[in-house]
């Protein structure tokens, strides 16, 4: 997806990229619980910011946003509770237990230092990307 | 698993989580934790903003929002900066809100069905490109 960013975007281009990742360094176990913690899509498979630079985008900013990730979290799980009647009755008991149980993993994630969110600011250099498909006819 | 099946795995889960938390109720709660029922993921409306001034865009720019789900962040970051915007994602259930919300900014709009790892667009059309908490 990276590199496809990278080609449509024109020379000089910005890309803002955020990603639930795992932070640089994990042992094996603790990427595994991660990935039990995490969203189903977390990313494990290298710094967000690495990446962007392999595909030929040049990383401007990179922000930690984990705090906001908790924050929203945590507001999540309180006004799922506060709302739990109605979340039951039009979504089902299953879909509310899943939500809040995925929240609340989530914080628990966070708080083991196993999850992050990182916002990445990336512009397209003005070179040949590396690797780059070639697109549809201009 | 090959990529073909990753792919479709992948989409069938966010069609899923589409399919689910579309009542009023569930709206509120969007609403009330990320500052906008529209909002999916963890991106909240200030932040939305601030990635809006990250990315420099205004009139006459064009957006690529990437995974935008029910139409986020693009559909914010537009209506603040006036640039053009071309949302993608996957899930039809999803792309079906985020027509209604990407026609709220005074820029040009657009919704793509497309994977985000074969865009169907030609290189170097878009000033700027944005996508959260989605990677593939």
């Amino acid at each position: 997806m990276l590199r496809e960013c990278a080609r449509v975007l024109r020379p000089g281009g910005l890309l803002a990229a955020v990603a639930i990742e795992c932070p640089p360094g994990l042992s094996a176990a603790d990427a595994e619980l991660a990935a039990v913690l995490g969203p189903a899509d977390v990313h494990a498979d290298g710094a967000l910011v690495e990446m962007a630079a392999t595909v030929g985008l040049e990383p401007l900013h990179v922000v930690d946003w984990t705090h906001g990730l908790r924050a929203v979290a945590e507001r999540t799980i309180t006004a799922l509770e506060g709302a739990s009647e109605a979340i039951r009755l039009t979504e089902g008991d299953a879909v509310y237990e899943e939500e809040l149980s995925k929240k609340a993993r989530m914080v628990e994630g966070i708080d083991r230092g196993v999850l992050v969110r990182t916002l990445v600011i990336a512009r397209r250099g003005r070179g040949a990307l590396p690797g780059a498909r070639r697109g549809l006819a201009s | 698993m090959s990529e073909r099946a990753k792919g479709q795995a992948t989409s069938e889960s966010y069609a899923y989580k589409y399919a689910r938390l579309s009542s009023d109720a569930a709206k509120e709660v969007r609403a009330a934790v990320l500052g906008s029922a529209v909002a999916n993921g963890y991106t909240t409306v200030a932040q939305a903003d601030r990635l809006a001034g990250l990315l420099r865009l205004g009139p006459g720019m064009r957006l690529l929002d990437l995974g935008s789900g029910r139409g986020w962040p693009g559909a914010r970051i537009a209506e603040r900066t006036g640039c053009d915007l071309v949302s993608t994602d996957l899930p039809l259930l999803a792309l079906r809100d985020a027509r209604v919300e990407v026609v709220r900014s005074e820029g040009a709009a657009a919704v793509v069905c497309a994977d985000g790892r074969l865009l169907p667009f030609r290189d170097a059309c878009f000033d700027a490109a944005s996508h959260a908490d989605v990677l593939c």
